[in-house]
């Protein structure tokens, strides 16, 4: 292809993205992700990479659509075409272009999910530890360094069989301070995701997990559980309230001031065959 | 020295006659109870996984009704539970794997100039115990407590009989069990054949794509489910004997996701694999070339193959217990040999002759579908982007775009260019182009929008959500892709019918014309042990050869 | 078959890499092994040696000597005209695989049933394997 045709193209590939990228929305900007920059000291990053991630990855997508509708239209055969074309078998400067660009995008790709994973998943020194305890079908939270806990149940359905909005258990974070939330799980296999933050982590029975996040912008956000736990799977909902330290502290004295003091540990699981004890079927 | 012989077992045998029936009773019926004809199990295993795929989808259907909008109480939440577990294992356990099983059976000993499979009765016994497996696990339906209800990943301690107790969840694992027993028994059969009953001159660098692809997921398979089996039947043994393989308090919730995700990942190439195998044959012949590549696309499925053994845990990235680095890596590689493939097949239109009718139409549909499910799943190998759509219907969106994408597209583009070599006549092209848009339009128009939806919110497997949550007008959208998806199946079945009572017998053995491999070269259908007279192998496209001599390798028709 | 040899050893190379690799790995990030990729991936290995080998030891027995099926020059009528027996047709498939499903339904629903059908599998196995010997088929 000669230089001026390369130019032109690159200068109107240039202009139309200018074109078409000023016209998206916020929301299309971060890839429709349910969040913001700043909910969460990791939200960032992860539009960041994900933002980017597509774009690279909708390039490579349109060329090939591309080269595929080009292939369809401009090599198709013609009514009063007779006879074969040349029988092409392999072509291997072309072979190992398409092999190589790919390869170098890929490790590029990793390079940079390292580096994010690395640092979403790393350990901190907490400032607020919340143990929570996924159960069939609902959440535990249990406010380590208050020592005080919030027992929640599952979703319930009004006569129309809706959810009822505001029948989810609620988990309180101080906004700016760095939490370490310890996940547990009474039963089988439930996973905690706070949607807007764009995390979740598996609650394994028999297995403690952690997860270390400063949550930054104060707001109502949403919560659900991501792992098939049984029949009330779609109904073990609940909401997460990031406050201000004073409204925090008045909603810990509040979880005091009624008694629930203490923390709601293992002792309550469901029998999970620990060692020692008989097996659950008696008919054997 | 002439350029072909005849095979003295199969000359006296008219094209399509049934088995020789010396001294045997009963009518076509029992013929089917006992036959040892590759061709014919084949077909048996295309009715029955095609049975299957209507089942499944219709479980489907509910489950996209009942998702209308929140609050529908179509079924009830256990019911739900029981219709996608039943749906995910039916889709690829009963529908998928055994397709590969039917186009290999009817396809590969033709291919590659063989008589029959290495092991006939044992190519029986690999049908009648997906058969008999298969039933046992969907009978499950019928018992008081319904079917199991615990996912098609059977999650531990989910399904174990303390949160799952009835006798359905026995079923399923026990009848899953032994339908593996038959896709290993399968599987050996094709190695077997491949390595041991070429024809003369057919060496492996000239074998078609497709039993290049049959012998490597066959590999795959002897893999992948004797870890499957063994892992259900200590699920099994836990349920039914009170064993404590699979205990929470020592590990089993992770020791089980490891075991099946080991199996579970290969499995989805398993399922791919012959899939891609089979446009590898359909777009050589409409676009009048050969394959473009052959050898860096054999090259490029082995690395698939190889490399999809070591990314499993990809499955288990938010379980907090995984090497991410690893499997991240291993997992983004996989993408590099899947963009060669498909970059050679756009190299075989590439400067072809390309004419469009309903195979190579479906194969086109398949390669816009892939391309897009091929990029959302390098978006999930990355950990950081899979902690927020991990069980989300973005992950839903993607594997029904790379598995719908291939497995049926590529399924129907098959039957289409096959149809007249296993049954004697072409089914009709309009009809299957009425039936390539609606499965196109509908196709996209259900699975699309659930990439938004997941990465909104939604997680998968839920029976109802929020109103607040405002995934309502994208579930309908959803819902009316899939009845419009439902519609598409009417003109192919139809299509079907009314082929058999009324299209004309095809006299030639290549009704496309441009046939390039060793099945173009017999009747069709073909007589009972495929060849009457097999012609020279000089290259990947035997039958091409032989119909068009002066683009055949040098040599060719030398004495 | 040189090429299928090949194949698997190169097969057996990947998986020798990764049964030291993947350990290797988990076990200084995690501080423990993973054991079921630990074991999984060296039986990997060892499935493709005994593949590999098995056909690697045919080849040398084959002492220089290609297959008709391995050259590139072979025509047809180069290859034995008689394959070997196919059973025209057989019961015992059908049976083997009912059988099969009546002992696993056992398994699920009730052992009894379970072992009419392991009975019935013994029988079924007999039957497949004298048929070349006894009655209809026999040689």
């Amino acid at each position: 292809m000669s230089q001026n045709r390369l130019r032109w193209i690159a200068g109107a590939t240039a202009a139309v993205s200018a074109l078409v990228l000023s016209g998206c929305t916020q929301q299309e900007l971060i890839g429709w992700l349910p969040s913001e920059d700043g909910i969460t000291n990791q939200t960032s990053r992860v539009i960041g990479l994900w933002s980017t991630s597509w774009i690279v990855l909708m390039i490579v997508g349109i060329i090939t659509w591309a080269l595929i509708i080009w292939a369809a239209i401009a090599y198709r055969r013609r009514k009063t075409d007779t006879g074969i074309p040349a029988q092409l078998r392999y072509n291997t400067p072309i072979e190992l272009f398409f092999t190589i660009v790919p390869l170098i995008l890929i490790i590029g790709f990793f390079a940079f999910t390292a580096r994010d994973q690395a640092e979403i998943e790393a350990k901190t020194d907490p400032d607020v530890t919340i143990e929570v305890f996924a159960k069939r079908w609902a959440w535990d939270f249990n406010y380590i360094s208050d020592d005080v806990y919030f027992s929640g149940i599952q979703a319930q359905e009004d006569e129309n069989n809706l959810i009822e909005a505001d029948s989810l258990p609620t988990l309180y974070l101080p906004v700016g301070q760095k939490v370490e939330i310890i996940l547990e799980s009474r039963d089988v296999q439930h996973s905690f995701w706070i949607v807007d933050f764009l995390y979740k982590k598996d609650t394994i029975p028999g297995k403690t997990n952690h997860w270390y996040v400063t949550p930054l912008k104060e707001g109502s956000y949403a919560g659900k559980c991501a792992e098939l736990c049984g029949e009330y799977h779609s109904l073990m909902l609940f909401n997460v309230e990031v406050v201000s330290q004073a409204e925090y502290d008045a909603y810990i004295e509040s979880l005091r001031d009624a008694g629930q003091t203490g923390r709601l540990g293992p002792e309550y699981n469901v029998n999970l065959n620990l060692p020692g004890t008989t097996g659950n079927t008696e008919e054997g | 020295m002439t350029t072909t012989a005849p095979r003295p077992s199969a000359a006296a045998i008219p094209a399509g006659a049934s088995t020789v029936r010396a001294g045997k009773t009963g009518g076509v019926f029992l013929d089917y109870l006992t036959t040892t004809n590759h061709k014919t199990i084949g077909y048996m295993y295309f009715v029955t996984s095609f049975v299957y795929f209507l089942i499944g989808g219709v479980m489907a259907l509910i489950i996209r009704a009942q998702l209308f909008q929140p609050g529908m109480d179509l079924v009830t939440k256990e019911q739900y539970n029981q219709l996608f577990t039943m749906h995910g294992t039916i889709m690829l356990l009963m529908f998928a794997t055994p397709l590969f099983a039917a186009f290999a059976n009817v396809l590969m000993p033709l291919q590659i100039g063989a008589p029959d499979v290495a092991f006939p009765r044992l190519n029986a016994l690999a049908f009648w115990l997906y058969f008999f497996g298969s039933a046992v696990a969907t009978a499950g339906f019928l018992t008081p407590q319904g079917a199991a209800s615990f996912g098609w990943f059977a999650y531990t301690p989910l399904s174990s009989t303390t949160f799952s107790p009835g006798v359905g969840s026995n079923m399923w694992v026990f009848g899953l069990g032994l339908s593996g027993f038959g896709t290993i028994m399968g599987a050996v059969n094709f190695i077997t054949t491949i390595i041991t009953m070429r024809a003369p001159g057919m060496t492996m660098w000239r074998m078609s794509v497709f039993s290049w692809n049959t012998l490597i997921t066959s590999l795959l398979v002897i893999m992948v489910f004797p870890v499957f089996a063994a892992a259900a039947l200590a699920l099994g043994s836990d349920r039914v004997f009170g064993s404590h393989v699979y205990d929470a308090a020592t590990g089993g919730g992770l020791l089980w996701q490891h075991l099946f995700w080991f199996f579970g990942h290969p499995e989805v190439y398993i399922i791919a694999l012959p899939f891609f195998g089979i446009i590898s044959e359909i777009i050589p012949v409409f676009s009048r070339k050969p394959i473009f590549g052959y050898k860096t696309l054999v090259f490029a499925t082995i690395t698939i193959a190889a490399l999809s053994m070591t990314v499993w845990a990809h499955h288990m990235y938010v379980t907090g217990s995984v090497l991410l680095p690893f499997f991240a890596l291993m997992t983004m590689l996989i993408a590099v040999p899947t963009g060669v493939k498909i970059f050679n097949w756009i190299g075989t239109m590439w400067r072809g002759s390309v004419s469009f009718e309903t195979p190579i139409v479906f194969a086109i549909g398949f390669l816009v579908s892939f391309v897009f499910g091929g990029l959302t799943g390098v978006i999930l190998a990355s950990p950081p982007l899979d902690f927020h759509v991990s069980d989300s219907y973005f992950v839903v969106a993607h594997f029904h775009y790379v598995i719908f994408g291939t497995v049926v597209f590529a399924m129907f583009a098959g039957f289409y260019f096959w149809w007249p070599k296993m049954t004697g006549k072409m089914l009709n092209e309009k009809l299957g182009h009425l039936h390539f848009w609606l499965l196109f339009i509908g196709f996209h128009m259900t699975f699309l929008i659930q990439h938004w939806v997941g990465v909104m919110g939604m997680p998968r497997r839920y029976q109802t959500y929020l109103l607040e949550d405002g995934f309502t007008w994208m579930n309908q959208l959803s819902t009316v892709g899939a009845m419009i998806l439902a519609v598409s199946m009417i003109p192919f079945l139809f299509n079907v019918w009314w082929t058999h009572r009324n299209a004309e017998q095809v006299t030639v053995n290549d009704p496309w014309g441009y046939g390039r491999s060793l099945e173009w070269a017999t009747s069709c259908p073909p007589p009972r042990h495929n060849f009457s007279s097999i012609p020279r192998i000089r290259s990947e496209s035997p039958a091409f050869d032989l119909n068009h001599p002066e683009t055949a390798p040098d040599g060719y028709l030398d004495k | 078959m040189k090429t299928n040899v090949v194949l698997y050893a190169i097969l057996s190379v990947f998986f020798f890499a990764f049964s030291i690799i993947y350990p290797v790995w988990v076990s200084s990030v995690q501080g423990q092994l993973e054991w079921v990729g630990t074991i999984a991936l060296p039986f990997t290995l060892a499935m493709y040696l005994l593949l590999g080998g098995f056909l690697y030891l045919n080849l040398r027995r084959q002492s220089g000597g290609v297959l008709p099926e391995d050259r590139n020059d072979a025509d047809i009528d180069d290859g034995d005209s008689e394959m070997g027996y196919y059973s025209p047709w057989s019961w015992w498939p059908f049976f083997a695989g009912a059988v099969g499903g009546v002992a696993m339904l056992g398994m699920a629903v009730g052992i009894w049933v379970a072992l009419f059908g392991l009975g019935a599998v013994v029988i079924t196995f007999l039957g497949w394997f004298y048929e070349p010997v006894r009655g209809n088929f026999r040689r």
